[in-house]
C-alpha cells in the first residue's frame, strides 16, 4: 500500500474548479517533484493535503497510510506524520521558535504514545538537528519567522521538518525567492533528511531545485491535471522546452 | 450598634460629614484642600454619557448604588490568604497594606528598606512634612475630573514615599490596596504620593485587590514625581473583584532627563476607569506608559491617557493592548500633546486589541495635538481577531486548535508582560494569563 494515495481529486474555491482529477501515489523513500506553470494548481494540492480549510473538495479521495486524510484536522495530519513546508512561512510575533517547536513535537509524540520530552531533552535534540543543518542556535530564541529573511524562513521550515521527523514532507515552492547560496543550503538540509522511511513531494515551478535535490519521479501539472509523469529526465525536458508544449497539448 | 448609614455618591455633603466623623481632625491646609474638592465634586456631579470624556461609560449603576463608609480595622484574613495563595505577597519583601483606604501596619512588612528612602502613612492630621505639603495635590490637578475631586474630599490615609537624592532602592516596594468583604458596598479613597529626588531610583508596585461578589468603589489617586535624572519604575495591577467599580487617577511629572515608566495590568473590576497623565516637564526626559487589559463577561475598562510634552527633547512610548472576550467593553483614549516649545519630541503610541468574541466592543481614539514643527510622532491602532493564517500554521505542526489559540493570545499579551522587569512580577502575570486562558478552555469544554 502506498503511503499517500490521491485518487481523482477534484477541488476548487468559490465555485471555480482548480484541481480537475488528480491521481498520485507516493511510497516511503521516494522523492517526487510536481512541476507546473503558475495557476496550474500545485500549491492548491499542497495546501489541501495539509488541511487548509479554504477549499471545497468536490470529488475523489486521499488516503495517508490507509487513513482517509480528508477527514482529519490539520493537527491530526501533522501527528500522523505529514509535514508541509510553506511557500510563505507565517510570522508569529511573541512565540519563540523553541516554545513553538517543543509544543509541536510533544503533541506528535503524545499522539504516537511516546513520552513527551522535557526542556533538556528537547534542547539536546534540536541542537543535534541544528548541527546537521548548519543552523545558528540564536534562531531558537527568536520569534517564529519574525524578521527572518526569505532564506532564513525557508531554512526554518526545513529545520522544523528535521525536528518533527515526518513520514511525508511536502515542500511547497521551497526554492522560490532564494539566491543560489540559500537554495543550496536548503537543498543540503533536505538531502540530509532523505531516508528510506520518508517520502518527499516537492512542488516547484523551476527545474533549478531539482539539480540539488534529485527526484525519483517528476509529474507535470497543468490546468488542474497531471499531464505527464516520468523520471528525473522529464524535468530537463521541461527546462529546455518550457511549459508551453504541455499547455498546447492540453489545448488540443 | 447603630444601623450602618448608606449614601449615594451624589449625597456628598452627608457622605463627607460622616467620613469626617470617622477620622482624625484635618490640619487647616488639608481642611481647605478637602473643602475645595467637595465644592468641585458638587459642581461637576457624576458624569453622563453626553460628556465627551465619559461617552462610552454609563455610570447609572454607580449613581444608584448606596454606599457605606468603611470602618478601620476590618478583618481581612481570608482576603490575605487568597492574596498569599496567588503569590501576590511573595513579589517582594517590602510591602505596605491598606484595607478599605486605612493603613494597616499589622499587615505590612518593611524589613529591607535602604537608607535614603522613607515610606510613611500620613493622615490628614499629621501631614505637615514640608516636601509632602509642597507636593501633595500639586500633580493631580485636573479641575474637571469629578472622581479626583471626590477623592480630594474623602481621602483618609495617604502613603508618602520619599527617595532622597541619589538613593537607589533595589528591592521593589509593593503597595497593596485591599477592599474587605462587607454586606454593604463600601467607598474607599486610597491615595499615594511618591517623590523621587534627583538621581534616585525606585521601583514600586500598586495592587488593587478585592473579592468577586462584593460590590464596592475604589476611587484612588496616585501622584508621582520623578525629579531630574531620577528613575522610577511603576507597576499597577487591577485585580479588583468582578463587581467592583474602580476609578484611578494617576498623574506623573517627569523632570529633566528623568526616566519614568508606568505599566498597568488590568484583569479585574466590573467597571474600571483609569485616567493616566504624564507630564514631561524637563528636557531630555523619557516616559513610558504601557497597559495590558484582559477582560470578559460584562467587564468594562476605560483607559484615558494623556502625555504632555511641555519641553523639548523628550521621548515617550505608549503601548496599550487589550484582550477582550464575552460582552466586555473597552475604551482607549490616548491624547498626546506637544506644545509649541517642545521641539525634537519623539513620541510613539500604539493601541492594539484582540477580540475573542463577536460581542466584545472596543473604542479606540488616538488624539494627537501637535503645536511644534520639528517632532517625530507616530500612532497606530488596530482591532482584530485571532489571525487564521497563524492559527493554521501552528495546527499544521501538530498543535491543537485550542493550544494554538492560547499560544497566540499569550504572545499578544506577552508583548507587554515581557517589558516588566522584576522577574517575580513577570512570572506571576505570565501564570495569571495562562490560567485565564485555561479556565476559558475548561469552560468551553464543559
Amino acid at each position: 500500500m502506498a503511503l499517500l494515495e490521491v485518487k481523482d481529486l477534484t477541488a476548487g474555491v468559490d465555485g471555480i474548479e482548480i484541481l480537475k482529477g488528480i491521481s498520485l501515489e507516493v511510497n516511503p523513500g521516494e522523492v517526487h517533484a510536481i512541476m507546473g506553470p503558475n495557476g496550474s494548481g500545485k500549491s492548491t494540492l499542497a495546501q489541501i493535503l495539509a488541511g487548509r480549510e479554504d477549499y471545497d473538495i468536490s470529488g475523489g479521495s486521499v488516503t495517508f497510510d490507509g487513513k482517509d486524510l480528508l477527514e482529519l484536522e490539520p493537527e491530526e495530519r501533522a501527528r500522523e506524520g505529514l509535514f508541509l513546508a510553506f511557500q510563505y512561512p507565517v510570522e508569529i510575533p511573541g512565540v519563540s521558535n523553541t516554545y513553538f517547536l517543543k509544543a509541536a513535537l510533544n503533541s506528535i509524540r503524545k499522539h504516537n504514545g511516546e513520552e513527551e520530552l522535557d526542556a533538556f531533552e528537547f534542547l539536546q535534540l534540536v541542537k543535534e538537528k541544528m548541527r546537521i543543518l548548519h543552523i545558528e542556535e540564536s534562531l531558537l530564541n527568536r520569534p517564529v519567522n519574525e524578521g527572518f529573511s526569505g532564506g532564513e524562513k525557508k531554512r526554518n521550515e526545513i529545520f522544523q521538518m528535521a525536528v518533527l521527523n515526518p513520514r511525508l514532507a511536502i515542500l511547497d515552492e521551497t526554492d522560490s525567492g532564494l539566491d543560489i547560496d540559500a537554495l543550496k543550503a536548503v537543498a543540503d538540509g533536505v538531502n540530509a533528511l532523505r531516508s528510506p522511511d520518508r517520502a518527499i513531494v516537492m512542488v516547484t515551478h523551476y527545474q533549478r531545485l531539482l539539480n540539488y535535490i534529485v527526484p525519483d519521479f517528476v509529474h507535470v501539472l497543468a490546468n488542474g491535471r497531471i499531464q505527464k509523469s516520468g523520471g528525473k529526465e522529464l524535468a530537463l525536458e521541461l527546462e529546455a522546452k518550457g511549459y508551453s508544449w504541455i499547455e498546447e497539448k492540453v489545448a488540443l | 450598634m447603630s444601623k450602618t448609614e448608606l449614601f449615594k455618591v451624589t449625597e456628598i455633603d452627608q457622605l463627607s460629614s460622616a467620613a469626617a466623623a470617622g477620622r482624625a481632625a484635618d490640619t487647616p491646609a488639608v481642611a481647605d484642600f478637602r473643602r475645595a474638592g467637595l465644592e468641585r465634586f458638587k459642581a461637576l456631579g457624576i458624569p453622563t454619557q453626553k460628556q465627551e470624556e465619559w461617552r462610552f461609560v454609563s455610570l447609572m449603576g454607580l449613581a444608584g448604588t448606596h454606599f457605606a463608609l468603611p470602618v478601620a480595622g476590618a478583618d481581612v484574613s481570608s482576603l490575605m490568604d487568597s492574596v498569599k495563595e496567588q503569590g501576590i505577597l511573595d513579589l517582594t519583601a517590602n510591602y505596605v497594606v491598606f484595607v478599605d483606604g486605612f493603613y494597616r501596619e499589622d499587615l505590612s512588612s518593611l524589613p529591607s528598606l535602604p537608607a535614603g528612602v522613607s515610606v510613611k502613612n500620613l493622615n490628614p492630621s499629621n501631614a505637615a512634612e514640608a516636601s509632602f505639603t509642597d507636593n501633595f495635590g500639586k500633580v493631580a490637578t485636573d479641575a474637571e475630573h469629578p472622581f479626583l475631586a471626590l477623592n480630594d474630599a474623602l481621602f483618609s490615609d495617604t502613603l508618602y514615599v520619599h527617595v532622597d537624592k541619589g538613593a537607589v532602592v533595589q528591592e521593589m516596594l509593593h503597595v497593596l490596596y485591599l477592599t474587605s468583604e462587607s454586606k454593604d458596598p463600601v467607598i474607599t479613597s486610597p491615595r499615594m504620593l511618591l517623590v523621587a529626588e534627583p538621581t534616585s531610583q525606585i521601583s514600586v508596585l500598586e495592587t488593587f485587590f478585592g473579592a468577586d461578589g462584593t460590590s464596592y468603589l475604589t476611587n484612588s489617586v496616585t501622584e508621582i514625581i520623578t525629579e531630574d535624572s531620577a528613575v522610577v519604575d511603576h507597576y499597577r495591577l487591577n485585580f479588583e473583584g468582578r463587581d467592583a467599580f474602580h476609578f484611578a487617577s494617576l498623574e506623573a511629572r517627569v523632570g529633566r532627563a528623568g526616566n519614568y515608566t508606568t505599566q498597568a495590568v488590568m484583569f479585574g473590576g466590573g467597571l474600571t476607569r483609569n485616567d493616566v497623565g504624564m507630564h514631561m516637564d524637563g528636557q531630555g526626559g523619557i516616559g513610558t506608559m504601557n497597559g495590558l487589559v484582559q477582560i470578559s463577561g460584562k467587564q468594562l475598562v476605560d483607559n484615558h491617557t494623556r502625555i504632555d510634552h511641555a519641553l523639548p527633547n523628550c521621548e515617550t512610548h505608549e503601548l496599550y493592548k487589550s484582550i477582550m472576550d464575552g460582552h466586555s467593553r473597552g475604551v482607549f483614549n490616548g491624547r498626546i500633546m506637544v506644545r509649541q516649545i517642545a521641539q525634537k519630541t519623539d513620541s510613539k503610541q500604539t493601541n492594539r486589541t484582540l477580540l475573542l468574541s463577536s460581542d466584545a466592543l472596543m473604542n479606540s481614539n488616538p488624539q494627537l495635538e501637535i503645536f511644534a514643527d520639528d517632532v517625530k510622532c507616530t500612532h497606530g491602532a488596530t482591532i482584530g481577531q485571532i489571525d487564521e493564517t497563524q492559527l493554521y500554521y501552528l495546527r499544521s505542526r501538530g498543535i491543537s486548535d485550542e493550544q494554538a489559540r492560547r499560544m497566540l493570545i499569550f504572545a499578544f499579551a506577552n508583548d507587554v508582560i515581557e517589558r516588566i522587569k522584576p522577574d517575580a512580577l513577570r512570572g506571576l502575570l505570565e501564570r495569571k494569563l495562562l490560567e485565564a486562558q485555561e479556565a476559558k478552555v475548561a469552560l468551553a469544554g464543559a
